[in-house]
């Protein structure tokens, strides 16, 4: 679906058409988002807010435009309850050190969960040590799902902070955050989601999850590089320090003192990432097009496929869910007798894109009881004819190997 | 490079590793990681005459090791080489990546760099310890 509009689509890798499959990396981007960038710089650029002049105009209109379009995308309440960042990883240490800084304290309790992407995890564990706080973590059911009966345990008068990622980017898992945030809630700690799996791949309403952090990676959502977003409810944003300080996070300057700039822009020091968040904009449009419930459908009958056709395999081990209906967008899975990364070369000699590793997700691997894993990800372009080239690739590589 | 990546002397060195084990009493070992990955090695050198691996000749190796079909296959490429005389202390440290693809009769692309290299550099730092 919608195949046309990603331009790199058409490119050949070692004389084979390109079949994307690391999605979960980084996702490719759509025409509109290319254009969008382009024509800021073409028409619109300057630099954004107190410019009287038309073009800084034009720009902070754009800018802020994109900011609205977040806010739609995840039914924020507010506008500036949607802070711009470099990425998912830098919305996450915004939050921790700043409202981490504040407000966690010796013998306080962090709990995260056995499924953590690295940079939900290593900022926690600074923050911690730093602290003397302690680091608990929700685990594993035998299904790959996290065990909600622990919960109860888990979560303690001391837990201040509760922080998971919505889907797992090795396992698929898609966690019921909405439950484990009125857990937290009830016990008075706060909620940070990871979504940076979840954009433009299932529809997210922070207001109907009541999460007081949501984090997404723009690039993971059709839109470029090095643009994020932190959403944070309005007063717990307002009692935040700055992050970063210096432009345009201020209101006044003195010699020996200052005052903050009102939200969002208290949170954003520096001249803004104005072209990606343009873009960002842009890859909302996309998705809105192309409606999420239409991507999510697709995403599901694409997962399907890929288990039962990977599971006709012998030899593979497939970690996650084993029903398509609670996962999504990526299957990590190894091949008996063939390395994970002998795997992806063969595989990108036949212009197929997967990666290898441990997905910046070690302590998980551990849990897994491997180094590493093969793990093919999936967005609305990818196709059954994607899966196929997949499966024959995989066959190919078990044959040459185990022959 | 097209296909060309697993040739029958990787596939074969990865099947079979000469050389793999213990080595009793060695004189020198070292270990490698790639933690991109997860592969591992360990060798196991005997050295005879002349500290620190200089004027030395390497005498035996083994080597223990996890990973990829590339990094295995070199290791015991290199293994073979210096059990069999063909490959002496001076030219192991200054031995490169296209020194590798010549013996694997392959060329190797940026992001596999490491998995060749992680034997030659676990064999280097052996005999700089």
């Amino acid at each position: 679906m919608f195949n046309s509009n990603f331009p790199i689509l058409k490119r050949k890798i070692n004389g084979r058409r390109l079949v994307y499959l690391d999605n979960a990396s980084t996702t490719q981007k759509p025409q509109n988002v290319i254009l969008a960038m382009t024509d800021f710089y073409e028409h619109h650029n300057a630099n954004i807010h107190r410019g009287i002049h038309t073009l800084s105009q034009e720009a902070t209109q754009m800018y802020e435009g994109a900011r609205d379009k977040v806010q739609k995308f995840i039914n924020a309440k507010y506008r500036e309850e949607i802070i711009f960042t470099s990425g998912a990883t830098e919305a996450i240490n915004l939050v921790v050190w700043t409202w981490g800084h504040e407000n966690i304290k010796r013998g306080d309790e962090i709990l995260l969960t056995e499924m953590e992407h690295h940079s939900n995890l290593v900022p926690w564990q600074i923050l911690a040590r730093k602290k003397g706080a302690k680091l608990k973590f929700i685990p594993l059911n035998e299904t790959w799902n996290l065990k909600l009966e622990t919960l109860n345990k888990l979560i303690t008068r001391r837990t201040k902070m509760v922080a998971l990622t919505h889907i797992s980017n090795v396992l698929g898992t898609i966690n019921p955050v909405e439950k484990i945030i009125k857990a937290a809630h009830k016990k008075g700690a706060m909620v940070l989601i990871d979504g940076a799996q979840a954009g433009g791949h299932i529809s997210v309403d922070v207001q109907k999850l009541g999460a007081d952090f949501y984090v997404l990676s723009g690039h993971k959502m059709y839109g470029p590089t090095g643009v994020g977003v932190l959403y944070g409810r309005k007063e717990i944003l307002e009692n935040m320090p700055p992050y970063q300080s210096g432009g345009h996070m201020i209101r006044s300057v003195d010699w020996q003192n200052s005052t903050w700039n009102d939200l969002p822009w208290k949170l954003e020091a520096g001249t803004a990432n104005i072209a990606d968040v343009i873009g960002l904009g842009a890859a909302i449009d996309f998705i809105n097009k192309v409606g999420l419930r239409a991507v999510k459908n697709h995403e599901l009958r694409i997962m399907n496929y890929v288990l039962r056709e990977l599971g006709k395999i012998s030899g593979i081990e497939i970690y996650g869910p084993e029903s398509g209906k609670d996962r999504i967008g990526v299957i990590s899975f190894n091949a008996a007798g063939v390395p994970p990364h002998d795997l992806a070369s063969i595989l990108d000699q036949r212009g197929i894109a997967i990666r290898t590793g441990h997905h910046c997700a070690m302590p998980l691997h551990r849990k897994l009881g491997v180094e590493s894993t093969a793990r093919a990800s999936f967005a609305i372009y990818n196709t059954k004819s994607d899966i196929d080239a997949l499966i024959k690739g995989i066959k190919y590589a078990i044959q040459l190997f185990c022959s | 490079m097209q296909q060309k990546n697993y040739s029958q002397i990787v596939l074969d060195h990865y099947r079979n590793p000469r050389n793999f084990g213990k080595l009793k009493e060695p004189t020198h070992t070292a270990e490698e990681v790639n933690p991109l990955c997860g592969d591992e090695i360990k060798v196991y050198l005997r050295v005879k005459n002349g500290k620190n691996g200089k004027n030395g000749k390497i005498e035996d190796i083994r080597y223990e090791a996890r990973g990829c079909a590339l990094s295995i296959a070199v290791a015991s490429i290199l293994a073979e080489r210096i059990v069999n005389r063909e490959l002496r202390i001076e030219e192991t440290g200054k031995m490169e990546k296209s020194d590798i693809e010549q013996m694997l009769g392959i060329k190797i692309s940026p992001a596999r760099e490491s998995c060749i290299l992680l034997s030659l550099n676990a064999i280097n730092k052996a005999l700089s310890s």
